[in-house]
C-alpha cells in the first residue's frame, strides 16, 4: 500500500465520530491557550494530562496534537491587537502586527496570521507524511557544535531584524543574555547571579520579561501619553478582510515560511522562536519595501506566522520517527501516549501504521478545523479595540497579572512582569528595540549549554565548531548572503551610477 | 500595673487553652486524614520518567479510591529537582504537600549545592520504583562488548566520551563508579536531561551513554543501541545479555535510580502511615505493574521505616566517590 493507500485509510478512520470530536476539542483547546497571554500549550497540556487516563493511545494522540498546533494559530492574536505576545513564538508578529493594528488594519493581520498558519500548517503535514524516516536521520546530524552554530546565528540575526540603531539591538542582546544567565548554572548547578535568594535560583523566565516588557510597557505608553483620549474607532467589515494587495503580499513570505519553519523545526531546542524570527529577517531581506518593516509590513505577519505553523508540525517527525521528543511540549504527547500504552520508537511507523496515518490525518482535518475556527473569530477579536482604553488598559493589566501567575504559580514572576513593564516603558522612550531583549532570554542558555557540551566533546578544542561540515556551513551562511549581497547591491548601485552618469 | 495584670492573666488564659484545644485538634486532623485533596509535587518537567510515573500513580490512588481525596500532581521543574523539592519540603508538615522525587535532587545535590534541606531533613514515605542504570554505545560503534570497550579507554585515556543526564545526575556519580573501580578515564558529558542524552548518543556525537533501561529501550529493539552493561549488582531482565560490570570482577557498589515519595520532616507518623498503605495499594495494582513494565523499570517496593539506612548510605558513598574527584562536599547535618 502506498502513500495514497496508507492516507485514505487514515483518513476513514480519522473521520469517525469519536477521533473527529478529539480533534475538535483539542484544537478549539489549543486555539484558546494560544490566545490568552501567559499560559501556553506546556501549561494547558501538563494540566490536562491526568484526563488522557482511560483514553486510546490515538485518541491522546489527536488531542494532545490539536492542542499543540491549535496553540500556534492563537498564538499572534494578543500579539497583534494588544502587543502582548501569546507565546515566545509571536514576539516576532508584535513588530508588525501591532502596528498594522494601529493602522486599522488589524482584521487584516488577524485574517492573514490565520490564513498563513492554514497554508504552512497544511504544507508541513505533508512533509512529515512524506519524508519522516528519510528527515530524522538529517536530524540526528545534528549535535551540540551544530546547535551552537545555529542559535548563535541566530541571535546575529536578531540584531539585524530591529528597527532602530545596530548597536542599541546588540546592546539588547547582551542585556538578554546577561538575564538569561541568572540561576542555577546548567552545566554545574553553582547559583549565579541569585544574591542568595532562592526563588531566582529558577532563573528569569521570559514569559514575565515579554509581556511586561511589551504589554504592561504599552499599557504605561498609552496611559502616560499626551493624547491619552484614545478614540474608539468604528471597524468597518470591510477592514476585517486583507485588500487584494496584501494578499498577494503574503503568498510569498507564507510559502518561503512554510519551508524554513519545517527545516528549522526538525533542530531540538527552541526551534519555533528562530523559526520565526529567520523568516522575518528574510522577508526583510527580501523585500522591496524593506523600510516599511516595523511600520506595519504585512509581510512581517505572514512569515513568521507561516514558519511557527511549519516548525511545530515537523517539531512531531522526530518523536514519530525516532521516539525522543526534540521540544518540551513534544514530551507531553510522548508522555500522553505512554500513559496510553504506547511507547513510541525508532519502529513507531513499522509497528503502528493505522495509528500513524490516522494521525497524519486528523492533522489535515484539524487544520481545516482551525481555519474555520478562527477566521469568523476575527470579527470578534477586532472588536475587542472597540472597547474605551480605561476598561481595556486595566483589563489587559489584569490579564498579564494573572497569565503570568499561572504559569509557574511564582509571586517572583509577577515582580519580574511589573520591573520589566517599567523597565520596557524607560527603554522604548529611549528608542531601544525590545523584541532581541525577549529572544536572547530564550536564546541565552541554550548558546551557553550547546557551548560548554561542545567543548566537553571536543576536549577543549574550540576547533570542533568549525571542522564539523554542518556546523560550518550554518556559521558562514549568514556571511556568504550578506557578502553576495553586498557584491550584488555593489555591482548594481555601480552600472547604475554609470547610467546616471552618462545622462548628465 | 493593673492592666498588664489584665493583660497577662488573659495572656495565660489564651496559651491554657490554645494548649487544651491544640492536642486533640491535632489528633483529631491526623485520624480524619486526607479531609482535602493532597498536593504532590513534581519537580521534574511534564514528561519526564520521573514525572509520568508520579502522575501514573496519583492517578491510580484518586481513579481507585485508596484515599478518600485525589492527589494532585503539580510541576514545579528547575534546577534538577531541587527548586520544586526545596519549595514543598519547606511547606507545613501537614501530608497535603508531598513531593515525588528521584535519587539526585535529594542525596546528591544537597552535597554539592546550597539547599535548604537534606535527605536528613525530610520523611521518606515509600520507593515507589526502581531502574537498572546501564552504559550503552551505538549499535555500529566497534566495541562488541564491554571488555573491548574497557580495553579501548584503557589505550585512550580520556578520550572516550561519555554522555549522562547531567552533572551530578545519577548517571555522573555512576560514571565515576565506573571509573574508581576500574581506575579507566572517560571524558564525561553532561546532558540537559535524558533525552538529548539519547539523542546524541544515536546521532554519533558521544560514544556512550549512561542512562536508565527505559531510557533506550525501544532504540535497542530497533536495533540502534546496544546495551553493554548493567552497572549494578546483578543483570537486568530487561538486558539479560548485558553483564553487571561487577561480574567482571571490578567493585561496582552497585547503587540505584529510585522514585521516592516524600514529606517534609515533622509529619505526624500517622499521616505517613495511612500515604505509605494507600501508595502500597496501589503499587501492587496491575495497571503499575503493566506500566512499569513499558517504561523498562523494576518494582522498587521499600517501606518509610526501611529507607532512612539505605538513604544514609548512598549519600555516604556518593561524598566519598566525589570528594575522590576534588569535588568540595558540603557537611550535612
Amino acid at each position: 500500500m502506498g502513500v495514497i493507500g496508507n492516507l485514505i485509510a487514515g483518513f476513514s478512520q480519522a473521520l469517525a465520530l469519536d477521533n473527529l470530536l478529539f480533534a475538535l476539542i483539542g484544537v478549539a483547546l489549543g486555539s484558546l491557550v494560544g490566545v490568552l497571554p501567559g499560559i501556553g500549550p506546556l501549561g494547558a497540556m501538563s494540566l490536562l494530562l491526568c484526563t488522557t487516563f482511560g483514553m486510546t493511545p490515538l485518541h491522546a494522540l489527536i488531542f494532545f496534537a490539536g492542542i499543540y498546533y491549535g496553540s500556534m494559530y492563537g498564538g499572534s492574536t494578543t500579539s497583534i491587537l494588544l502587543n502582548v505576545p501569546g507565546e515566545s513564538t509571536s514576539v516576532v508578529t508584535c513588530i508588525d502586527g501591532y502596528q498594522m493594528c494601529q493602522k486599522g488594519r488589524a482584521g487584516a493581520a488577524l485574517f492573514i496570521a490565520a490564513a498563513g498558519s492554514f497554508v504552512a500548517g497544511t504544507l508541513s503535514v505533508l512533509g512529515l507524511m512524506l519524508f519522516a524516516p528519510l528527515l530524522a536521520d538529517f536530524a540526528l546530524k545534528f549535535g551540540p557544535p551544530e546547535y551552537f552554530s545555529l542559535t548563535s546565528v541566530g541571535l546575529a540575526v536578531l540584531t539585524y531584524i530591529s528597527s532602530g540603531s545596530k548597536a542599541k539591538a546588540l546592546l539588547m542582546v547582551l542585556v538578554g543574555m546577561m538575564i538569561s544567565m541568572i540561576g542555577m548554572d546548567p552545566v554545574t548547578g553553582n547559583q549565579r547571579f541569585t544574591l542568595g535568594f532562592l526563588p531566582l535560583s529558577q532563573g528569569i523566565d521570559f514569559v514575565p520579561v515579554a509581556m511586561g516588557l511589551f504589554g504592561i510597557s504599552e499599557v504605561l505608553n498609552i496611559v502616560t501619553s499626551s493624547s491619552s483620549q484614545v478614540r474608539i474607532r468604528r471597524v468597518a467589515l470591510r477592514e476585517l478582510l486583507p485588500s487584494r494587495t496584501e494578499i498577494s503580499r503574503s503568498v510569498g513570505p507564507v510559502v518561503r515560511g512554510s519551508f524554513l519553519g519545517f527545516f528549522i523545526g526538525l533542530v531540538p531546542g527552541p526551534a519555533a522562536v528562530i523559526s520565526s524570527f529567520s523568516s522575518y529577517a528574510l522577508e526583510k531581506r527580501l523585500s522591496k519595501r524593506s523600510s516599511e518593516f516595523g511600520h506595519g509590513a504585512v509581510e512581517g505577519v505572514a512569515g513568521p506566522e507561516a514558519a511557527n505553523n511549519a516548525a511545530a508540525g515537523s517539531a512531531f517527525l522526530p518523536l514519530m520517527a525516532l521516539g525522543i521528543p526534540f521540544a518540551p511540549p513534544m514530551a507531553l504527547i510522548l508522555a500522553a501516549m505512554i500513559i496510553g500504552g504506547i511507547l513510541p520508537g525508532p519502529t513507531f511507523i513499522q509497528e503502528n501504521p493505522d495509528l500513524f496515518w490516522t494521525f497524519i490525518a486528523s492533522m489535515y482535518i484539524g487544520n481545516v478545523m482551525l481555519v474555520l475556527l478562527n477566521l469568523p473569530l476575527v470579527g470578534l477579536f477586532v472588536s475587542v479595540l472597540r472597547t474605551p482604553a480605561q476598561i481595556l488598559l486595566p483589563v489587559v493589566a489584569i490579564l498579564c497579572l494573572i497569565g503570568v501567575y499561572a504559569v509557574n504559580s511564582s509571586s517572583v514572576d509577577v515582580w519580574v512582569l511589573v520591573f520589566s513593564g517599567v523597565l520596557g516603558y524607560v527603554l522604548r522612550a529611549r528608542g531601544y528595540d525590545l523584541a532581541p531583549l525577549v529572544l536572547a532570554i530564550v536564546l541565552g542558555p541554550k548558546v551557553e549549554t550547546y557551548f560548554r557540551q561542545s567543548l566537553s566533546i571536543s576536549g577543549g578544542d574550540y576547533s570542533i565548531f568549525v571542522t564539523r561540515p554542518i556546523s560550518l556551513t550554518i556559521a558562514l551562511l549568514p556571511l556568504a548572503i550578506a557578502l553576495g549581497w553586498w557584491l550584488f547591491h555593489g555591482a548594481f548601485k555601480f552600472s547604475r551610477g554609470e547610467e546616471h552618469g552618462r545622462e548628465t | 500595673m493593673r492592666r498588664s495584670n489584665t493583660v497577662s492573666m488573659v495572656g495565660a488564659f489564651l496559651i491554657l487553652l490554645s494548649l487544651t484545644l491544640a492536642v486533640p485538634m491535632a489528633q483529631a486532623a491526623e485520624k480524619d486524614y486526607p479531609r482535602k485533596p493532597i498536593t504532590m509535587v513534581m519537580p521534574f518537567p511534564a514528561g519526564s520518567a520521573t514525572g509520568i510515573s508520579a502522575q501514573q500513580l496519583a492517578g491510580i490512588i484518586t481513579q481507585k479510591k485508596f484515599l478518600p481525596h485525589p492527589i494532585q500532581v503539580v510541576f514545579k521543574p528547575g534546577g534538577a529537582g531541587s527548586i520544586g523539592t526545596a519549595e514543598a519540603l519547606q511547606g507545613k508538615p501537614d501530608g497535603y504537600t508531598l513531593v515525588y522525587s528521584a535519587t539526585a535532587p535529594i542525596l546528591i545535590h544537597p552535597l554539592v549545592k546550597d539547599l535548604p534541606y537534606s535527605h536528613r531533613s525530610l520523611i521518606p514515605i515509600i520507593q515507589t520504583l526502581r531502574s537498572s542504570w546501564i552504559l550503552s554505545v551505538r549499535n555500529d560503534s566497534p566495541w562488541k562488548n564491554v571488555q573491548e570497550f574497557f580495553e579501548y579507554a584503557k589505550q585512550h585515556p580520556g578520550e572516550v566520551t561519555v554522555g549522562s543526564a547531567g552533572d551530578y545526575s545519577w548517571g555522573h556519580v555512576g560514571l565515576l563508579q565506573i571509573m574508581k573501580a576500574t581506575g579507566l578515564k572517560f571524558r564525561h558529558i553532561p546532558f540537559e536531561g535524558s533525552q538529548p542524552n539519547v539523542t546524541a548518543l544515536l546521532g554519533g556525537h558521544i560514544r556512550a551513554s549512561m542512562t536508565i533501561s527505559g531510557d533506550v529501550t525501544k532504540q535497542v529493539s530497533a536495533g540502534k543501541v546496544r546495551v553493554l552493561a548493567t552497572v549494578e549488582a546483578e543483570r537486568t531482565p530487561y538486558y539479560p545479555d548485558a553483564p553487571a560490570i561487577r561480574e567482571l570482577g571490578y567493585d561496582v557498589a552497585g547503587t540505584m535510580f529510585t522514585n521516592i515519595v516524600i514529606a517534609p520532616k515533622g509529619t505526624p507518623e500517622a499521616v505517613v502511615v495511612t500515604l505509605h498503605d494507600a501508595f502500597k495499594k496501589a503499587l501492587e495494582t496491575p495497571e503499575w505493574a503493566d506500566f512499569i513494565k513499558k517504561v523498562g523499570a523494576s518494582p522498587g517496593y521499600i517501606g518509610y521505616r526501611d529507607l532512612p539506612p539505605i538513604l544514609e548510605k548512598y549519600v555516604k558513598e556518593t561524598a566519598a566517590l566525589l570528594e575522590a574527584i576534588g569535588v568540595k562536599v558540603r557537611k550535612i547535618e
